[in-house]
């Protein structure tokens, strides 16, 4: 019998740009980087077939920039980057991962703030140092 | 960026032997090429083509999500979002590779982890001999060329066309 887990949509905002001046690009391939570690977070392949396996599925991946004024940080800052949105649909009680694996996102992008919204409720998830990086980031000090 | 029919070369210069495909991976990739010859954008190929090879159940180790990150990367540099490689990228993608970790391949070489690390990140560069000395690690040599060819050879046109010997 298959054990049914309620799946809940979340979106995040990553920008394609860094933080630290000159604000550049992220390394090539970094993004290949968090598709992996995305992945492998929510990812269960083995296991009996009749238990329901947990798997994110991306509803979308969009290029977007933020409507002036509609999300400012945590100091207020109207921060107006273009940034690649991820709509996805994960078991409600992954959201504590998620946030935990947006910490390693916030550290291996270069970003203060990682703008995270779960059942159209903000939960930013802003950097935080111990968090470390994302497995595989190579260039990260 | 190819050296021969059936290696297919990433835009930091990783080598994939396509004889090495199943013949799953192979038609997964086969359908992925056709998707990427629609012109998609960068976003929207990634989007697709994460669910696409997870519906097919293509491991995480496989070749195929290589070349899928790697496809979807040239999309990103020719749009403008994504930064093209640079000599720190093909140093990050040469020691994952031939070490697995900065730290095997300083303690293999005796190259400081600390030097690296800031000339991989981006925060400092290296001298010309500790670039040789790296490059000579690596197996690898500096190579000059017109910003025209690395362009080129980052193209999704030109992961079309290596990728074309697939369907054959």
């Amino acid at each position: 019998m298959s054990q049914q887990e309620e799946q809940i949509e979340c979106w995040f905002l990553i920008p394609i740009l860094r933080n630290s001046v000159p604000r550049e690009k992220h390394p090539t391939e970094l993004w290949d980087v968090f598709h992996k570690c995305l992945r492998d977070l929510f990812h269960a392949l083995s296991g009996p077939v009749d238990v329901f396996r947990e798997r994110v599925k991306i509803r979308a991946i969009e290029d977007v920039r933020k409507t002036p004024g509609s999300w400012p940080n945590e100091q207020g800052e109207i921060i107006n980057d273009e940034s690649r949105k991820y709509t996805l649909l994960i078991a409600e009680h992954k959201v504590d991962d998620l946030r935990e694996f947006l910490e390693k996102v916030a550290n291996s992008f270069d970003q203060d703030e990682i703008l995270c919204v779960v059942r159209g409720v903000k939960k930013s998830v802003l950097r935080r140092k111990q968090a470390g990086f994302l497995d595989g980031d190579l260039w990260s000090e | 960026m190819m050296v021969n029919d059936y290696n297919y070369e990433t835009v930091t210069g990783r080598q994939i032997d396509l004889r090495s495909l199943t013949a799953d991976e192979k038609d997964c990739l086969t359908f992925v090429l056709s998707k990427y010859k629609e012109k998609p954008g960068w976003s929207e190929f990634a989007a697709w083509w994460f669910n696409y090879v997870d519906d097919r159940r293509i491991g995480s180790d496989s070749p195929v999500q290589r070349i899928c990150s790697d496809l979807e990367a040239r999309i990103g540099i020719a749009e403008g979002k994504v930064k093209p490689p640079d000599y720190q990228d093909y140093l990050a993608a040469f020691i994952d590779e031939q070490y697995g970790s900065r730290y095997k391949f300083c303690q293999a070489t005796g190259v400081d982890q600390g030097q690296l690390s800031k000339v991989i990140s981006g925060k400092a560069d290296l001298s010309l001999d500790l670039l040789r000395k790296v490059l000579s690690h690596l197996h690898a040599s500096l190579i000059i060329q017109r910003e025209e060819t690395a362009r080129s050879a980052a193209s999704p046109e030109e992961a079309s066309r290596v990728l074309a010997a697939l369907a054959r």
